[in-house]
């Protein structure tokens, strides 16, 4: 079982209630889209699966194991939780909070190289993902000069480059224009007819 | 005299290298990677923050139809200047996870790409001497 949400609840601080008794599974190759109105708990949802955030009530397990604060949160390396960040990939909402590296292809370069991956391999692997969702030619751009597509562009190969078998995509054709959105929506394409069979979980 | 020599020095070197270049020149002489990586994200999200600053600007201003006291646009500006913090404070909050989400655990690992070569040493002592 890739995901297994059992009661679970999500409150922010000051008791704003995001999500209320979520329970559901997917399977491996399963492909989920989440639809619901703006401030549904949609992002919310997504970040508890990447693991970000813990359910306030009710248990959630991601590939078999249960994610809880105290083990997934530690300053201590923990085999599990490595294992879990090179598996499962998010594309955030928000682009300019994915993009914080001075050029789009160290920004590519970043989730490959905590891979401990050799410089040449990491330079193989994100030349071969910006090929794939065709931003070769954004490789030196500094990423507050691109467009709202081409960020979330960007944000999809910085997920790619570490080869997950899962991929959280919060709004990703959310952009404001026609353009930017066919954009992020011809990439998705891209990624979905490369061969590989991802999960998907997309609101 | 030498604080005007040395600022112009340094805004030259800025003005005239690509602060990627720039980065990885700073790490390959030595620099603590934690540095240059902080120097990096503060440099970023600089811009961000301006455009932040200025969409509040045009957003106040566009609906401002006639001018208001002194005291009622320090409030303003003092309500801005919140607002900024906790957006500030947010973003940042979401960066982290984005970072953690990739794998970040604390430990900065950059691709060195840059080499000091001979000539490059000698280049450096000439200056040093030269100055």
């Amino acid at each position: 079982m890739i995901f297994d949400l059992m009661n679970v609840s999500y409150s922010y601080v000051g008791g704003i209630n995001a999500l209320k008794d979520i329970s559901f599974k997917v399977s491996p190759g399963e492909q989920i889209s989440i639809i619901g109105s703006n401030g549904s708990g949609k992002s919310t949802l997504l970040t508890i699966l990447d693991g970000l955030i813990y359910p306030t009530v009710g248990e959630f397990y991601a590939l078999d194991n249960k994610i809880t604060e105290d083990v997934f949160d530690t300053i201590k390396d923990n085999a599990f939780r490595s294992y879990f960040r090179t598996r499962v990939r998010l594309v955030f909402q928000n682009s300019d909070v994915q993009l914080f590296s001075p050029t789009v292809f160290e920004e590519i370069a970043f989730g490959p190289l905590q891979l401990n991956l050799t410089p040449e391999e990491v330079k193989t692997r994100v030349l071969e993902v910006m090929e794939m969702i065709g931003i070769t030619k954004l490789k030196d751009r500094s990423p507050h000069t691109l467009s709202g597509g081409e960020k979330k562009n960007v944000c999809i190969a910085t997920v790619l480059a570490n080869d997950p078998d899962v991929l959280l995509l919060d709004e990703p054709t959310a952009e404001p224009g026609p353009e930017n959105s066919a954009m992020a929506d011809k990439a998705i394409t891209g990624v979905r007819d490369s061969g590989k069979n991802y999960n998907y979980c997309h609101s | 005299m030498r604080v005007v020599t040395c600022v112009s020095a340094v805004v030259l070197l800025f003005l005239t290298t690509p602060q990627q270049i720039l980065y990885k020149s700073l790490r390959t002489v030595g620099v603590p990677k934690i540095y240059i990586f902080t120097l990096e994200m503060t440099n970023r999200y600089f811009f961000l923050l301006m455009d932040l600053v200025r969409e509040i600007h045009f957003a106040k201003k566009a609906r401002t139809v006639k001018a208001r006291s002194m005291f009622d646009e320090q409030k303003c500006v003092g309500g801005r200047i919140g607002y900024t913090l906790i957006r500030s404070m947010d973003i940042s909050e979401k960066v982290h996870m984005a970072m953690i989400s990739r794998g970040f655990n604390g430990d900065v690992k950059v691709m060195q790409e840059f080499i000091m070569h001979k000539r490059d040493y000698i280049a450096g002592a000439t200056a040093t001497s030269l100055s």
